[in-house]
C-alpha cells in the first residue's frame, strides 16, 4: 500500500513537470486538427513542425546507430521507437498534405491575397508559385491559346461570377471550448454566446474565428 | 492516408485517442524512453506508471504489462450511467473519449478489467440509448445559427458531422438574414425548457 502511495505522488509531480515534449506533440495534434477542420488555411506552426523534426532526425539517428546492437532489451526498446516516430511522421505528413489540399484548392485566392501568403512557410509559397506557373503554362498551351484573348484569364470575374474559388468562411465547424470564452455573433443581431471550458458547439467559422487562433476553442 | 479533404475518419479519431495517457502495472522492467510525444519514466514492476494508450496496448499484447481501467469504467458506474442515460433526456455527461477509450480497452485488454462482457454490455447500451436520443433530438435542434451539442463525446460529434455541418450550411443559405431572425424567435419561446435541460445537467 505504501508503494502505491508514493507512485501516486510521484505521479502528481512528474504531471506537474511535464515535459515540453509532450505539450509539443499535443500543439501538432491540435493544430493537424485544427487543419483539417477549418475551411481556410491557418498559420503554419512554423517552430512547432521544426522543433519536431529535429527530434524526428535524432531519432532516426539513434535507431541506426542502435540497429546493430544484439542486446535483446535494446532492440525491444528500438521497437518502441521506431513505433512511436512512424506515428509522429504520421501526423506531420498528414498536416502538410492538409495545407497543400487547401492550398491547391484555393491557389489564386491565396496568391492574390498578401495576408493570406504570410500564413505559408516559405516551401509552401514556392510550392505555390511553381505549381500554378506551371498549371498556367500547361491550360495555355492545351486549350487557352485557342480561346480568344478576352477569354483566356483564370481570374475572369466578369457576369458577377469570380473564378477565382474562395474558402466558405461561413460554413459550419464543430469545436470544444478550451477556455470560457463569449462568443459574439454577428448574424443574430449581436448576440453573445457564452461558452465554457468543456462545451461542444457547431457554429459557422467566422465567429469562432479569433478564438482559434488564440487557443480558446479547438476545432474537432 | 485519408484524402485531407475530408473530415476525421474513425481510425483518425482513434488515433488521436491513443496518445491519452493511461496508468499501467508493468509485469518487467524497461528503462527510460526517450521519445518524440514524451519522456517515460522507467518501468519497475510493481509500480504504477502513466504512459501514452498506444504504448500500453503494444505492451499489453506483448504481456509486459497490465492496464489499470479508469474510474469510470467499472460495471456499477456504468449501471449508474444506462440507468442515468434512460431515465433523462439530456445527454449524462461522459468522459470525451469515452467510447474510444472503452473500445480499445475492450478490445485489447478485456482480461485487466472486472467482468468485461458485462461492462461491453453496458457500454452499447450507453451508444444505443445516446444513439436513439441524438436521432430524436438533433433534428428539432438544428438551426443556421449554433447548436449547442455538450456531453457528446468525440466519436459522437465525428459520426453526427457529414450531415449535420451539409445541413447547417444548407439552412444558412436558404434562410439567410431573415430566417435567423425566426429561429432567434423560436429560440426564446424554447426558453423554459432550456432551463430545464441546463437543471439536469448539472445534477
Amino acid at each position: 500500500m505504501d508503494a502505491m502511495d508514493i507512485s501516486d505522488i510521484l505521479r502528481e509531480f512528474d504531471a506537474e513537470n511535464a515535459p515540453s515534449n509532450s505539450k509539443d506533440y499535443e500543439d501538432l495534434l491540435k493544430w493537424w486538427v485544427n487543419e483539417r477542420a477549418a475551411p481556410e488555411i491557418l498559420q503554419y506552426q512554423d517552430d512547432l513542425v521544426e522543433r519536431i523534426m529535429n527530434r524526428v532526425r535524432r531519432q532516426i539517428e539513434h535507431i541506426e546507430d542502435q540497429t546493430g546492437n544484439l542486446d535483446p532489451r535494446a532492440n525491444f526498446q528500438l521497437i518502441i521507437i521506431q513505433t512511436e516516430l512512424e506515428r509522429v511522421k504520421f501526423l506531420i505528413r498528414s498536416y502538410l498534405r492538409t495545407r497543400i489540399a487547401k492550398i491547391d484548392k484555393h491557389a489564386l485566392h491565396i496568391l492574390s491575397t498578401p495576408t493570406l501568403r504570410h500564413l505559408l512557410s516559405p516551401s509552401e509559397q514556392t510550392y505555390l508559385k511553381t505549381h500554378q506557373a506551371l498549371l498556367n503554362e500547361l491550360y495555355l498551351s492545351s486549350f487557352l491559346k485557342n480561346f480568344p484573348e478576352n477569354l483566356r484569364r483564370l481570374d475572369d470575374s466578369a457576369g458577377g461570377i469570380s473564378m477565382v474559388e474562395e474558402p466558405d468562411l461561413d460554413s459550419a465547424v464543430f469545436l470544444r471550448v478550451v477556455r470560457d470564452v463569449d462568443i459574439e455573433i454577428a448574424w443574430e443581431g449581436g448576440e453573445t454566446v457564452p461558452m465554457r471550458a468543456g462545451d461542444v458547439y457547431v457554429i459557422r467559422y467566422s465567429a469562432v474565428k479569433e478564438a482559434v487562433k488564440k487557443g480558446e476553442v479547438e476545432l474537432i | 492516408m485519408a484524402l485531407p479533404h475530408q473530415h476525421l475518419t474513425p481510425q483518425e479519431v482513434a488515433f488521436i485517442c491513443e496518445s491519452e495517457l493511461i496508468t499501467i502495472v508493468p509485469r518487467q522492467r524497461l528503462g527510460s524512453l526517450n521519445l518524440i510525444s514524451i519522456d517515460t519514466r522507467p518501468l519497475v514492476p510493481p509500480q504504477r506508471a502513466d504512459v501514452p494508450l498506444w504504448l500500453a496496448v503494444f505492451l499489453r499484447k506483448q504481456k509486459r504489462c497490465n492496464v489499470v481501467p479508469p474510474d469510470w469504467l467499472t460495471v456499477d458506474n456504468l449501471e449508474r450511467l444506462v440507468k442515468e442515460e434512460s431515465d433523462s433526456p439530456a445527454f449524462s455527461k461522459m468522459p470525451w473519449r469515452w467510447m474510444e477509450v472503452a473500445e480499445i480497452l475492450l478490445d485489447t485488454c478485456a482480461e485487466d478489467l472486472i467482468s468485461p462482457s458485462e461492462i461491453a454490455l453496458h457500454i452499447r447500451s450507453l451508444r444505443e440509448l445516446r444513439q436513439a436520443k441524438i436521432r430524436a433530438s438533433l433534428p428539432g435542434e438544428i438551426n443556421s445559427s449554433y447548436i449547442n451539442m455538450n456531453n457528446l463525446g468525440l466519436m459522437e460529434v465525428c459520426e453526427v458531422r457529414p450531415w449535420v455541418g451539409k445541413v447547417v450550411d444548407g439552412l444558412r443559405k436558404i434562410e439567410g438574414e431573415a430566417g435567423s431572425a425566426a429561429v432567434r424567435k423560436r429560440r426564446k419561446e424554447g426558453d423554459d425548457d432550456d432551463e430545464d435541460e441546463d437543471m439536469e445537467e448539472d445534477y
